[in-house]
């Protein structure tokens, strides 16, 4: 028996059991349920109790001019530790910092969703009618936030106005975009690619 | 009279506003719907959890182990990547990217733990090989263990997960060639420590 056959022997001994399993499991549930940075579970009741209230004692002269603002609405929290926001404005009060959307994508956006994640990484989720999407994150620091691992055979630098990103992708198309400006650190995620051309576009509008 | 019946519709159709306008607030659909929302990820999340265990838990908890010689902290490491993963979310185009990702995030932490000293002292698996008297085994163990951290590691992805030297590389975010190196080196050590014992094949 060779020593890597051993060594596989040794450690083939080391198992996850069920208790172990068990245990990570509740921790990482009881973890996560920890970290709720903004609840807003009892706001819309409470405004709807005062609006009755209000409504009760103003009388029936004044029903007719009440509007209910559909920008109040409040943000969902989508998972623990993520929540939804409004609009980029909400958004950027939610990380405390100030995040854009992104104009000049290569495709015409149908649906918006603005996370907040943790109250350190904004991310603004972009969808199109064809299947689509964009992924524009920005946090505070200068560190890779993209959170994509895969490898790339093609990287290359690519200034556009005010943006030096790296680019990387395969052959001629360039599926992500990271940058920093010292402070913030950014990444676009187009995972339908978009050759160089495209990217100069895209990374101009970006604010 | 006319005007008693417009003063009783008026009054109807007020009642009537008001009780729609308190039914339409406290339906509170769009709340059902974000519960809904977060029930959903929260299952999804949990769904992935079990899904990483079963899949690299062993994996982890194995890679871990090989840092740090002990089950609690190798369990703690194992637990802490998890919660990285889920707090990352990253995207992935193959499972053997997720794997590399989940073990060099496995690695760091253990190593982190080295660094800070916060690696508790029981070998388990060195007990268990005494008392079932593999001293074949504990002797390769033990030897293993003398390696420093940067031999140990790519001996561990090398011969257990079989990886290549180029995979080692892309998992440990090193340089091929500085894999490599530190390969050899790690067997001239174990040579060194397992003299005629040696055959790491």
């Amino acid at each position: 028996m060779t020593l890597a056959e051993k060594y596989a022997q040794i450690m083939d001994r080391i198992e996850l059991t069920e208790a172990m399993r068990r245990r990570v499991l509740e921790n990482v549930r009881g973890a996560a349920a920890e970290k709720k940075p903004i609840r807003f579970p009892n706001r819309r009741h409470w405004l709807a109790v005062a609006a009755c209230l209000a409504l009760l004692l103003l009388g029936a002269l004044t029903l007719p001019k009440i509007a209910w603002g559909g920008s109040q609405e409040p943000s969902a929290e989508t998972a623990s530790g993520i929540s939804e926001c409004a609009s980029a404005e909400e958004l950027s009060r939610a990380v405390g910092f100030p995040v854009s959307d992104v104009t000049a994508l290569p495709f015409a956006v149908t649906q918006t969703s603005y996370l907040n994640y943790w109250d350190q990484l904004a991310e603004i989720q972009y969808r199109g009618a064809d299947g689509q999407s964009a992924f524009y994150r920005k946090s505070a620091g200068t560190e890779d936030n993209s959170g994509d691992y895969n490898e790339y055979p093609s990287a290359r630098e690519l200034t556009a106005g005010s943006v030096t990103a790296e680019l990387r992708g395969s052959g001629e198309r360039y599926t992500l975009a990271c940058w920093t400006d010292g402070t913030y650190a950014y990444s676009l995620s187009l995972p339908q690619g978009a050759d160089a051309a495209a990217w100069t576009e895209i990374l101009a509008g970006v604010k | 009279m006319e005007a008693c019946l417009t003063r009783r519709r008026a009054g109807a159709s007020l009642l009537q506003a008001l009780l729609l306008l308190a039914q339409s607030l406290f339906a509170a659909a769009p709340q059902k719907d974000a519960g809904a929302d977060m029930t959903a990820a929260r299952e999804a999340r949990d769904r992935e959890a079990e899904q990483i265990l079963d899949a690299y838990g062993n994996r982890i908890l194995r890679l871990a182990y090989s840092y740090l010689h002990n089950m609690s902290d190798a369990e703690e490491v194992l637990q802490d990547t998890l919660m990285q993963f889920l707090k990352a979310a990253p995207v992935f185009q193959t499972e053997e990217h997720r794997k590399a990702w989940l073990l060099h995030v496995a690695g760091n932490l253990s190593k982190n733990r080295i660094d800070y000293n916060r690696v508790r002292d029981a070998d388990e698996l060195s007990e268990e090989l005494t008392a079932e008297n593999r001293e074949d085994l504990r002797f390769v163990w033990e030897a293993v263990k003398a390696l420093p951290v940067k031999y140990r590691e790519v001996v561990h992805l090398f011969y257990y997960e079989g990886y290549s030297t180029a995979e080692v590389a892309s998992v440990l975010h090193e340089n091929e060639a500085t894999v490599r190196s530190r390969l050899d080196r790690g067997r001239e050590k174990l040579k060194q420590i397992l003299k005629e014992a040696y055959d790491f094949g």
